[in-house]
């Protein structure tokens, strides 16, 4: 059974003329790496609020369709149950600090104290989740006090260390620089290796190739194409996106017959040197 | 980034559970104000607080920010209320048209006093508490969560915000703004600095109470924390006497007052 | 709706997030006014936009731990004995919100029942400061000076019938800022006679020895320099506060729970 489950969901934001979500179905499997891709605007961020329950019961609005998350209807489920099963980490770090804590390892510790977990096992589950993401070194310091990928490490830090069975994260490197995007790229791989779900929304393909096992391309809030990312990043242009420098490159490639017409474009470096035979 | 005057000493007065400080400081502050002698603050500062700071490994900082602190009003209050307290009559000192008189003196000394126990108190709870710990005491003592997020979080946002307020500052200054001269001037630049400062800061309270309740922060089970309040038996009958203290205090002054009417 | 249903719905997670934003607005816009060296406080913007997007028992909440927490600021910004204000911190607070939900912040009143509310709020601010003046006159020392009260509080009264004969602001917010004002000079004045002995360190302190000095007695000097001072301090405030939350989206105010405040009903 999908752990989620989107049926025909539309959503209009109450201010708003156009539907930011128009019609979507698509279920998510435990334990995969799902992408949602799409220009700016077209829904990506809305179908995040809508899979982790903030659409309905934080944003106001007209929703249609229903989501189920391990088969509870988010309409039917309050927002702090939902808030246990699926985590999200949006875009801006800062935000994303509580502000409650002055430590790091008090901030990641904050959920676990929200939901009542008894000290020693919060010390444990803290303690694996710093060193999960890096943050061991700078566990005594003030999370304001951290670089732009430490601190999105952190915000990943603290929404794992719930324990949600899907994690949410839309556009986490957006703000960060291109060391900060390394950090954070890289955690998101090990959560990945560990098996946890992941739904992520990207702009940077090359990663999606490299993390996702599926991609959602979203235009306008509708979904446009479902498949696997190789073969749906080939036709990037298609809906907007940038496409990857392997692919460009490979494009060229082509074009001075370097390399077979038919070939299917790489989107990640081993793609590309294996399409080489380097 | 340190936001709040809390010491990190090893010493007594440091382990004290945060509410037993602050009763202790509402026991200084309402003895301070509801017993009738000209001396009691001061003997209070000078027997209690000063020993105390001494105890806290604090009594340099606790001295020194008490003086600094009181010195403008003290200068004022002797002014105004030397030379200009209503029905005075005992002249000590004359200087042309005005006169220091001693009533006036006499209450001018009083405020002071009271002042520097208000603010000796205030900086020994303050000094030796870490404000995660008082926020985490109020709390267990049936404040609502709310309340101890609040205040911790403005603690920490506040250098942000200057910064930020320092950066629009910059830009408007390098836009071309005004900030000195005529009162006319000051006020048109008014507007330019404030306006960045709300909507911005207005701006991202949406997405930080999307992550508050992303960490289960509306949760209704009950909180455990992190951090470990010591606390002991004697404490809590402490505090119990200083509670009944200040309480049957404060009574007795609001009888006397009555009563003399 | 109750009472307890009211205040849930009031303070949503928004809410909570948005108290310490406003508390440190308090400020470090009071700050920037101190910088400016403007004849203001306005120390309490902050605590005036959450009662205003957030209804009253936000607001005065918002006004209490504002007080409380800056009076346990390091200096030069903190000191604790500012914390025995935090009555009136959530005064204004409270009345703000109140304000608010009456549909100070949004109704347009015609120009005749604007002057004439003006013209009210102040004359009951003149009787304030005469009733004042004449208790002075019982005392040995009083002077004619006594009467200065009563003369800004004239001029005030000019000034704002002026504005709303002129209409750029809702006639309400006008009269909200000074009887607002009035209640919270009302407030304060035993607590800074008490605690302060009537003096804060600054230029107003020559007002309460002028009135000291006139035949007021302390709390007496203190209320009529508060009426002074305060009523100018926060119609300044609500005017600001209100041309702020004009200036914002439709959608930014959307997420608060008494947006309702604000948007045309």
């Amino acid at each position: 059974m999908s752990i989620l489950s989107v049926r025909n969901l539309s959503f209009r934001y109450q201010q708003a003329t156009v539907p930011a979500l128009r019609d979507i179905s698509f279920e998510v499997e435990s334990g995969t790496v799902t992408a949602i891709v799409g220009a700016n605007g077209a829904g990506k961020s809305t179908l995040g609020y809508a899979l982790a329950g903030y659409i309905p019961h934080f944003f106001k609005g007209e929703m249609q369709g229903t989501v189920r998350v391990n088969n509870a209807d988010t309409r039917q489920t309050p927002l702090a149950s939902l808030v246990t099963q699926v985590g999200l980490v949006f875009q801006n770090p800062f935000n994303q600090i509580s502000g409650a804590k002055l430590t790091v390892a008090e901030e990641v510790a904050f959920g676990l104290e929200n939901l009542g977990v008894p000290r020693e096992e919060m010390t444990m589950r803290v303690q694996r989740a710093l060193e999960l993401f890096g943050l061991d070194q700078v566990a005594n310091q003030s999370p304001f006090a951290l670089s732009g990928g430490q601190q999105q490490r952190l915000a990943l830090a603290s929404i794992f260390v719930m324990e949600p069975p899907v994690m949410v994260l839309d556009e986490p490197t957006a703000q960060l620089d291109p060391v900060g995007t390394r950090e954070v790229m890289e955690s998101i791989v090990a959560l990945a290796q560990r098996g946890q779900t992941i739904v992520f929304m990207e702009h940077k393909l090359e990663w999606v190739a490299r993390l996702a096992s599926r991609v959602l391309v979203l235009d306008q809030g509708a979904l446009v194409a479902i498949g696997e990312p190789r073969q749906l990043l080939a036709r990037a242009d298609e809906w907007g996106l940038n496409e990857t420098r392997y692919a460009r490159a490979a494009r060229l490639a082509k074009a001075r017959g370097l390399i077979a017409k038919d070939a299917l474009l790489p989107q990640t470096l081993e793609q590309a040197r294996e399409i080489l035979d380097l | 980034m340190n936001q709040s005057f809390f010491l990190d000493r090893a010493s007594g007065l440091q382990a004290l559970h945060p509410l037993t400080k602050l009763m202790l400081a509402l026991a200084l502050i309402v003895t301070a104000f509801t017993v009738r002698w000209l001396f009691i603050s001061i003997a209070l500062f000078v027997c209690i607080i000063l020993p105390l700071a001494v105890w806290g490994k604090i009594w340099r900082e606790v001295l020194r920010t008490t003086i600094t602190l009181s010195i403008p009003l003290a200068i004022s209050v002797t002014l105004v209320q030397g030379f200009f307290f209503p029905g005075a009559q005992i002249v000590l000192w004359q200087i042309g048209p005005f006169s220091l008189k001693r009533e006036g003196l006499e209450f001018a000394f009083v405020i002071i006093t009271r002042l520097l126990v208000i603010a000796g108190t205030g900086l020994l709870v303050v000094y030796t508490t870490h404000p995660a710990d008082l926020a985490i005491a109020l709390v267990q003592a049936g404040a609502p969560y709310a309340l101890a997020y609040i205040a911790v979080s403005a603690i920490q946002l506040l250098p942000e915000m200057q910064a930020r307020a320092q950066s629009i500052l910059n830009a408007q200054q390098a836009r071309g703004l005004e900030t000195r001269g005529s009162i006319g001037v000051r006020i048109r630049a008014f507007v330019p600095l404030i306006a960045p400062l709300v909507y911005g800061a207005l701006e991202n309270v949406q997405e930080r109470a999307l992550a508050l309740d992303a960490r289960a922060f509306r949760s209704t089970r009950i909180k455990t924390s992190w951090r470990e309040l010591h606390d002991s038996q004697a404490q809590r009958a402490a505090r119990l006497i200083l509670a009944a203290y200040s309480i049957l205090m404060i009574v007795y002054a609001i009888a006397t007052a009555f009563l003399s009417r | 709706m109750t009472l307890t249903e009211r205040i849930r719905n009031d303070f949503t997670t928004i809410t909570l997030a948005l108290i310490p934003v406003a508390l440190v607005l308090n400020i470090v816009v009071g700050q920037l006014v101190a910088f400016l060296k403007l004849p203001v406080y306005l120390d309490s913007l902050g605590t005036m936009l959450v009662a205003i997007l957030a209804g009253p028992f936000a607001g005065a909440i918002t006004g209490v731990l504002s007080n409380l927490v800056w009076s346990s600021l390091p200096p030069p910004i903190g000191n604790p004995p500012v914390a025995f204000f935090a009555g009136t911190a959530l005064g204004i607070g409270l009345l703000t919100g109140l304000f608010a939900q009456w549909g100070w912040f949004k109704r347009a009143l015609t120009r005749a029942q604007s002057i004439g509310l003006v013209l009210g709020v102040g004359t009951i601010l003149g009787m304030l400061q005469l009733f004042l003046a004449i208790q002075a006159m019982s005392s040995l020392d009083f002077s004619p000076l006594a009467f200065v009260g009563v003369a800004l509080a004239i001029i005030l009264t000019a000034v704002a019938t002026f504005l709303a004969w002129q209409g750029s602001f809702p006639p309400l917010v006008v009269v909200g800022g000074v009887v607002l004002g009035i209640v919270s000079a009302i407030i304060s004045a035993p607590v800074a006679a008490a605690v302060f002995g009537g003096v804060t360190g600054s230029g107003t302190d020559l007002l309460v020895a002028l009135f000291q000095s006139s035949g007021l007695q302390v709390v007496q000097a203190n209320l009529a320099q508060g009426l002074i001072s305060d009523p100018f301090d926060k119609f300044v405030s609500y005017i600001i506060v209100w041309a702020i939350l004009r200036g914002m989206s439709h959608r930014l105010v959307g997420q608060f729970p008494r947006s309702k405040n604000l948007t045309e009903s």
